[in-house]
C-alpha cells in the first residue's frame, strides 16, 4: 500500500501540492485527475523521489521512505512512467528494455523478461535495434510502459499515458494497463488528461484543485456523477467545488 | 570600517585623496613610485576584466593578450615609428579594442563554456605570435628600448617625463578611467551589461540587443586593458612573450575574481593585494601559482562577491540625475492611435501561424486577433502549445509558416528585441529580474529601448544624458505608485519575497510603453493579496489602451477579469469567446476531460 | 608525395591522441553538463607522475600504470572538490573558474615541487628513429604503436559505452538524469565512474603525448587541453566516432598546415577552425542541434 500523508510540494514560491492525503490500496488501480497545474505530476514525482517533499511523509508498504532517493526507491519496486513519454531517446528500444532491467533486483534473465515484452507488443520486437526516437508516440508508450513493468514492480506510477495519442492506441493501452496489472496485482496509480477513460479502468479516484483533493470516491461512484458538471468546474473554474 | 568606505565612496574626496597621492609622489622613493605605477596598471587591468567578466558575465581567460597587444602596439609606433606618448597611449588602446571586438562576434551564439575556451585559445595564439613574430615583436630575445621614465627619453611634446610625472599622468588617467566607468555603468548601457549577464533571454524581452551589447562589452573591455598594456610597455621598458602569457590572464582573473566581480570598487581591491602581497612576500612567488589556483576553485562558494561584498554599500546602477531645471515632458508618452487600427484592423494579429520543431507541430494554423483596450486570455491543456505562441509572437521563435502583425507591420521572424523596441512585451513563467538590482533599477531597465542618448554621452554624463535618465526615474516612479512598489523600491530583488519579484516584472513591462503585454502565468504563487493587485494592475493597463495576452490555469482569477478566452489544443485553436461559453463548449471539455467513451450514467 | 603521406600519417597518429582527451572531456561532460578546465592539468600529472615514478626502482612501464590510477582517483577527486559544489549555482561561471583553478593549482604544484623546466620523457615505445617499410614508405614506428595504442583505448571505450550495464548507465544519464534515477540507476556512482574513466584517458593520453613530444613542462597541459576541445567541436560531443575523427581531422590538418605553411601557422590553425565552426555550425559537424527551452 502506497501512502501519502498532508504532503506538501513546492517550486520555490508555487504550492504545488497542498497538504494531501491519499491511500493507493494494494492490487488496485487509482486514479488521480486535475486540470493543469493542479499538482497531479508533481505529486507522483513526490512519490517517486524527483521532487522533494517541503513536509508531509510517503509511506510504501508502511516504511517511510520520504528521505529515500530515487533510485533506491526504484529498487524497492516503485516504477514511474512521466509524463512527455520521456525515454532514452540516445537508446535502442532493447537498450532501453535493458537499462530498466539491469538496476533493480528481481528474477529470471533478461531474454525471458523481453521475451514477455516481445509477446505483449510484437512491434517492438521488430524494431528492438532501432533508436528508440525513430518509434512512433503510441509505440514509445508501449515502450515505456514495458520498461516500467519489465521487472515486476510492486507499485507502477502513470502519468499521462494517453496524451497525444490515437484512440485505438490509446484503447490498447489501458487494456494492457487494466489486464496486465491486475493479473499481476500491481499497484497503479494513474494520473490522466482522459478523466472518463481513467474512471473506466480505475477502482478508486481522487480529483486535485490547485494542489489539495477536492473530490474522492470509487471510480464507479465519480462515473455516476454528472461528470460534465463536476470535473468541469474542478478544470475549468467557476463554482467551487465542496471537498468530501 | 564605515565611514572608511563612505569616504572613499564620494567622489570628491577621491579627487582630494588622489591629489595628495600625486603631491607626495614627488617625495617618494623609486621604488615606491615603481610600485604605486604597477598597482594603478593593475587596477586599470582588473577594472578591464571586470568589465567583460563581471558585469557583461563573458568569462575571459584571454586578458593578457588585450594587454600585450596595447603593450606591443604602444611600443612599437614609439621605438620604430616615433610616435609621441599620448598617440601610442591611443593606437594601444584602439588596437585591442579591436581584437575585443573581433572576438565579440563568436561570442553571440555560443555557450559560455565555448566562450571560455575560445578565449582560453585566442590568448594562446597571441603569446605564439609575441614569440614568433621576431621581426615585429622582437621574439623570444625580446622588446627593448622603448621609450620610458628610467631610460630618461621618455618625453610628452619636449617635456620629458620622470618617474614622478610618469606616476601622475597614470594616476591623473586612471581617475578619468574610474569617472567614465562609473558614469557607463550607472547608465542604461551599463545596466544592459547586467542584465545580459543574468538573463539574455529576458534582456531581448526588455529591447536589449545581446549581440550588440556583448560586442560593446568586449570592445570596452580591451580597450582598457590595452590602455593598461600600453602604460606598463613604458613604465618597464622592455617587453617578452613570457610576460603575457596564461598566468597572466590568470592574475588578471584573480584579481577581479578576489576582489570582488560587478562592482567598481572590487578590482581596486584585488589589483591592492596583487600588486602589494607578491612584492612584499617572496614566499608568495614561490606559491604563486598555487595560491591563485585555491582562489579561483573556492571563490565562488566561500566569497561569491569577493572582498567588496565585504564592504558596505553596493554599487549604484542609476545615475544621479541633475536638479530639476525647465519644464520636463510628461513622462507618460501620449496614446498612439495608427493609421491601421483606425481602420479597424486589430493591434496584434497572428495569421494562420504554424511551428514545427523538427518534425514535430506545436503549432497548427493558429490565427488570432488582440484590439487595445482588451484582455484575452490563453488557455489549453498541458502542451496544447500557449508558451510556444507567446514565444513565436515575441520573437524567440521564427515561425515556420504564417504571420505576426503588429498594428498591421509585419513583425514575423524580427528578433526579439526588435519586436520588443516595436512595441510587443513579454513576461516569464518564473520572474526574471536582475537579483541584485534594486527594485528601481530593475524596473528601470524596461526603459531601455526609449533612451536615445549615446555612449559617450553616457559616459561623460552630460546634462542631456542626466535629464534622459531624470525622465525616465520619474517614469519608473509613476509605475511603482500604481503597483505598489513605492516602499520597496531601493530594496534588492533578491530579498524580495516571491509576489513583488512578480509584480515587479510586470512593472518592468508597463514602462517599457508597450502597445501588446503577453503575461506568462503570472497568477502562479501569489497570495490572494497580491492577486488583488494583478488583479488591479492589469484592469489599470487595459484602460491605457494596451491589449493583453494573459496566459493562465488559474481559472477563478481570470473569470472576472478578461473579456473573452481562447482555448488552445494541440497546437489549434478550438474555441474563442467568452469565459461562460467556455465552460460549457463540448469542444473544450473534451480537451480537458477526454471526450473518448463518454459514460452513461 | 611521400612527404605529404608522411605528414598525414603522423597528422592521424597525433589526431587519435586528440582523440583521447576529446573523449575524455566529452564523457564527464555527458554526466554533468560540465567541462573540466583543468582537464589539461590531468594529462600533464599523468605524464609527469610516469616520469617522476619511473625514475626509481620500478621501471617505466610500472609507472606509467600507477601514473594512470593516480591520475583517475585525482580526476575524481576533483569532480568531488571543483565541480559538485559548483553545479548547483546558477549558470556556468562558476564551475568554469573552478575547475580552471583546480587545473592551475595542479600546473603550480608541479612547477614548485617537480621544477617549471622541461623534463625529458623516455621512449617508452620504440625510439624516434625506428621505423616500420610500408608500402615503400618508412614510418615511424612510434607513431604507429601510439595510433594503435589510443585506437585500442577508443575501441575499448566504445564496447564500454554500447555492451556493459554501466556504460549503458552512462549514456543513460547522458541523456536524462531524472529518467535515469527512476529506472534505479545511481546517479553520483555513475559520475563518478565517469570521472574515474575521464582521468585514465587523459593520463593515458598525456603520457603518449610526452612521448611524442620527447618532453614534459607544467605547462603543456593546458594547449593541449584547447586542442582536445576543438576536437570535440568539430566532431560534436554526442559520440565516440565524434571524437575520433574531430581529433583525427584536426591532427591531420594541423600536420599539413606546419609541412606546408609554417610552424607558426601550425599552431594557429586550431584556433581558426575553432572560430570558423563556432560562428558556422556551433553544434559540430556530428552534432545535433540543441533547442533551447525558454
Amino acid at each position: 500500500m502506497l501512502e501519502v500523508c498532508e504532503l506538501n510540494v513546492s517550486y520555490g514560491p508555487v504550492e504545488a501540492v497542498r497538504n494531501v492525503t491519499l491511500t493507493a490500496r494494494t492490487g488496485v488501480i487509482t486514479a488521480i485527475l486535475g486540470a493543469n497545474g493542479a499538482g497531479k505530476s508533481s505529486l507522483l514525482k513526490a512519490i517517486s523521489g524527483l521532487v522533494p517533499a517541503r513536509s508531509g511523509k510517503v509511506f510504501m508498504d508502511g516504511a517511510d521512505i520520504t528521505s529515500v532517493p530515487t533510485h533506491k526507491r526504484a529498487r524497492m519496486g516503485i516504477a514511474h512512467a512521466l509524463e512527455g513519454r520521456r525515454l532514452f531517446h540516445n537508446l535502442t528500444v532493447e537498450e532501453n528494455l535493458k537499462v530498466a532491467w539491469e538496476f533493480r533486483p528481481g528474477v529470471g534473465s533478461f531474454e525471458e523478461a523481453s521475451r514477455r515484452v516481445y509477446g505483449n507488443f510484437q512491434i517492438l520486437g521488430d524494431r528492438r535495434d532501432s533508436p528508440s526516437r525513430t518509434l512512433s508516440g503510441g509505440q514509445q508508450q508501449m515502450l515505456i510502459l514495458s520498461c516500467a513493468m519489465i521487472r515486476n514492480p510492486k507499485y507502477l506510477l502513470l502519468d499521462e499515458p494517453s496524451l497525444g495519442l490515437a484512440p485505438i492506441i490509446v484503447r490498447q493501452i489501458f487494456q494492457f494497463i487494466g489486464s496486465v496489472c491486475r493479473e499481476r496485482g500491481t499497484t497503479v496509480l494513474l494520473v490522466e488528461q482522459m478523466a472518463s477513460l481513467a474512471l473506466q479502468v480505475a477502482d478508486y479516484g481522487y480529483v486535485l484543485r490547485r494542489g489539495k483533493i477536492v473530490l474522492k470516491g470509487t471510480g464507479k461512484a465519480l462515473l455516476g456523477m454528472d461528470l460534465g458538471r463536476v470535473l468541469s468546474s474542478a478544470y475549468l473554474g467557476g463554482d467551487p467545488v465542496e471537498g468530501r | 570600517m564605515k565611514k572608511a568606505a563612505a569616504l572613499f565612496a564620494d567622489s570628491r574626496f577621491l579627487l582630494a585623496f588622489a591629489v595628495v597621492i600625486g603631491a607626495a609622489a614627488g617625495f617618494a622613493s623609486l621604488s615606491a613610485l615603481q610600485l604605486g605605477s604597477f598597482l594603478v596598471i593593475n587596477i586599470l587591468l582588473a577594472q578591464s576584466i571586470n568589465l567583460l567578466t563581471g558585469l557583461a558575465g563573458q568569462i575571459s581567460l584571454c586578458h593578457a593578450a588585450f594587454f600585450g597587444i596595447g603593450a606591443y602596439g604602444s611600443a612599437i609606433f614609439m621605438r620604430d615609428l616615433g610616435l609621441p606618448l599620448p598617440a601610442t597611449l591611443a593606437i594601444g588602446t584602439l588596437a585591442s579594442a579591436f581584437f575585443g571586438y573581433l572576438l565579440s562576434f563568436p561570442s553571440g551564439r555560443v555557450r559560455e563554456f565555448y566562450l571560455a575556451m575560445m578565449t582560453l585559445g585566442f590568448g594562446m595564439i597571441f603569446y605564439e605570435v609575441a614569440k614568433e613574430w621576431t621581426g615585429l615583436t622582437g621574439g623570444v630575445m625580446g622588446f627593448s628600448d622603448i621609450p620610458s621614465p628610467e631610460l630618461r627619453n621618455l618625453d610628452v611634446f619636449g617635456f620629458p617625463v620622470t618617474s614622478v610625472w610618469y606616476f601622475r599622468l597614470l594616476l591623473a588617467t586612471l581617475l578619468v578611467v574610474l569617472y567614465l566607468l562609473r558614469n557607463f555603468l550607472q547608465s542604461h548601457y551599463g545596466r544592459a551589461f547586467y542584465a545580459v549577464h543574468v538573463g539574455e533571454v529576458a534582456a531581448g524581452s526588455m529591447g536589449i540587443s545581446k549581440a550588440a551589447t556583448k560586442r560593446r562589452a568586449y570592445a570596452l573591455s580591451a580597450a582598457v586593458a590595452g590602455l593598461a598594456g600600453a602604460f606598463y610597455a613604458h613604465l618597464v621598458g622592455y617587453l617578452g612573450p613570457e610576460s603575457f602569457g596564461l598566468h597572466k590572464s590568470v592574475e588578471a582573473l584573480v584579481m577581479g575574481v578576489l576582489g570582488g566581480l560587478g562592482s567598481l570598487v572590487g578590482p581596486v581591491l584585488g589589483a591592492a593585494l596583487l600588486t602589494y602581497l607578491p612584492d612584499r612576500l617572496q614566499m608568495f612567488a614561490e606559491y604563486q601559482f598555487m595560491i591563485y589556483g585555491a582562489i579561483l576553485m573556492v571563490s565562488f562558494i566561500v566569497m561569491p562577491r569577493g572582498l567588496a561584498g565585504l564592504l558596505p554599500g553596493r554599487t549604484r546602477f542609476s545615475k544621479r540625475p541633475a536638479r530639476a531645471g525647465k519644464e520636463e515632458p510628461p513622462a507618460v508618452a501620449p496614446h498612439r492611435f495608427t493609421p491601421s487600427e483606425a481602420r479597424g484592423e486589430a493591434l496584434l494579429e497572428v495569421r494562420d501561424v504554424s511551428m514545427s520543431f523538427s518534425g514535430l507541430l506545436a503549432l497548427d494554423g493558429v490565427s488570432l486577433s488582440l484590439p487595445r483596450n482588451h484582455v484575452m486570455a490563453l488557455v489549453g491543456p498541458n502542451g496544447s502549445g500557449k508558451s510556444t505562441l507567446v514565444n513565436v509572437v515575441s520573437g524567440i521563435y521564427r515561425p515556420t509558416s504564417g504571420r505576426v502583425l503588429l498594428q498591421g507591420a509585419d513583425i514575423t521572424g524580427w528578433r526579439d528585441y526588435a519586436v520588443a523596441r516595436k512595441g510587443v512585451i513579454r513576461t516569464f513563467q518564473d520572474p526574471r529580474n536582475v537579483p541584485n538590482f534594486t527594485v528601481r533599477e530593475n524596473i528601470l531597465l524596461g526603459a531601455h529601448h526609449l533612451y536615445r542618448h549615446g555612449q559617450v554621452a553616457a559616459a561623460l554624463n552630460i546634462p542631456s544624458a542626466l535629464r534622459e535618465e531624470r525622465v525616465y526615474l520619474r517614469k519608473v516612479e509613476e509605475v511603482m505608485e500604481v503597483t505598489g512598489l513605492v516602499t520597496v523600491a531601493d530594496e534588492i530583488m533578491r530579498d524580495l519575497p516571491y509576489g513583488y519579484q512578480r509584480i515587479a516584472e510586470v512593472a518592468r513591462a508597463v514602462v517599457s510603453d508597450p502597445d501588446v503585454i503577453l503575461l506568462d502565468e503570472p497568477a502562479a504563487g501569489l497570495s490572494d493579496v497580491e492577486l488583488v493587485r494583478l488583479d488591479r494592475l492589469i484592469r489599470h493597463l487595459r484602460a491605457r489602451d494596451i491589449g493583453i495576452v494573459l496566459i493562465e490555469h488559474h481559472m477563478d482569477f481570470l473569470s472576472d477579469l478578461v473579456d473573452d478566452v481562447t482555448v488552445l489544443d494541440d497546437g489549434k485553436v478550438i474555441y474563442r469567446g467568452g469565459m461562460e461559453g467556455m465552460r460549457s463548449d463540448s469542444a473544450v471539455v473534451a480537451a480537458y476531460l477526454g471526450v473518448e467513451e463518454v459514460p452513461h450514467a | 608525395m611521400e612527404f605529404a603521406i608522411q605528414l598525414v600519417f603522423s597528422g592521424i597518429s597525433v589526431g587519435s591522441v586528440y582523440a583521447l582527451i576529446a573523449m575524455g572531456m566529452v564523457l564527464t561532460f555527458w554526466t554533468t553538463r560540465v567541462i573540466n578546465f583543468g582537464h589539461g592539468s590531468l594529462l600533464m600529472v599523468g605524464a609527469l607522475l610516469t616520469v617522476v615514478l619511473g625514475a626509481g626502482r620500478l621501471g617505466f612501464y610500472k609507472a606509467a600504470l600507477i601514473a594512470l590510477g593516480i591520475t583517475a582517483v585525482l580526476m575524481v577527486l576533483a569532480e568531488r572538490a571543483a565541480v559538485r559544489p559548483l553545479v548547483k549555482l546558477a549558470g556556468s561561471m562558476g564551475w568554469i573558474v573552478s575547475t580552471l583553478g583546480l587545473g592551475i593549482f595542479l600546473q603550480g604544484f608541479a612547477a614548485k615541487f617537480f621544477g617549471s623546466q622541461a623534463v625529458a620523457f623516455p621512449s617508452l615505445l620504440f625510439t624516434n628513429d625506428d621505423t616500420i617499410p610500408f608500402l615503400g614508405i618508412r614510418l615511424s614506428a612510434q607513431y604507429l604503436s601510439i595510433l594503435g595504442l589510443s585506437l585500442l583505448i577508443m575501441f575499448a571505450m566504445e564496447l564500454f559505452l554500447r555492451r556493459s550495464a554501466w556504460g549503458r548507465a552512462v549514456r543513460a544519464v547522458a541523456h536524462d538524469p531524472d529518467l535515469s534515477s527512476i529506472v534505479g540507476i545511481p546517479g553520483r556512482r555513475v559520475v563518478v565512474l565517469s570521472f574515474a574513466a575521464s582521468g585514465l584517458l587523459a593520463g593515458a593520453a598525456g603520457i603518449m603525448t610526452a612521448q611524442i613530444s620527447g618532453t614534459i613542462d607544467p605547462a603543456f597541459g593546458f594547449n593541449l587541453m584547447v586542442l582536445g576541445f576543438v576536437a570535440t567541436v568539430i566532431g560534436g560531443m554526442g559520440s565516440s566516432i565524434g571524437a575520433l575523427t574531430g581529433g583525427i581531422f584536426l591532427g591531420v590538418l594541423e600536420k599539413l598546415v606546419g609541412g606546408y605553411v609554417s610552424t607558426a601557422a601550425q599552431h594557429g590553425i586550431a584556433f581558426a577552425v575553432l572560430m570558423i565552426v563556432l560562428a558556422v555550425r556551433p553544434q559540430g559537424l556530428f552534432g545535433k542541434e540543441e533547442i533551447t527551452k525558454i
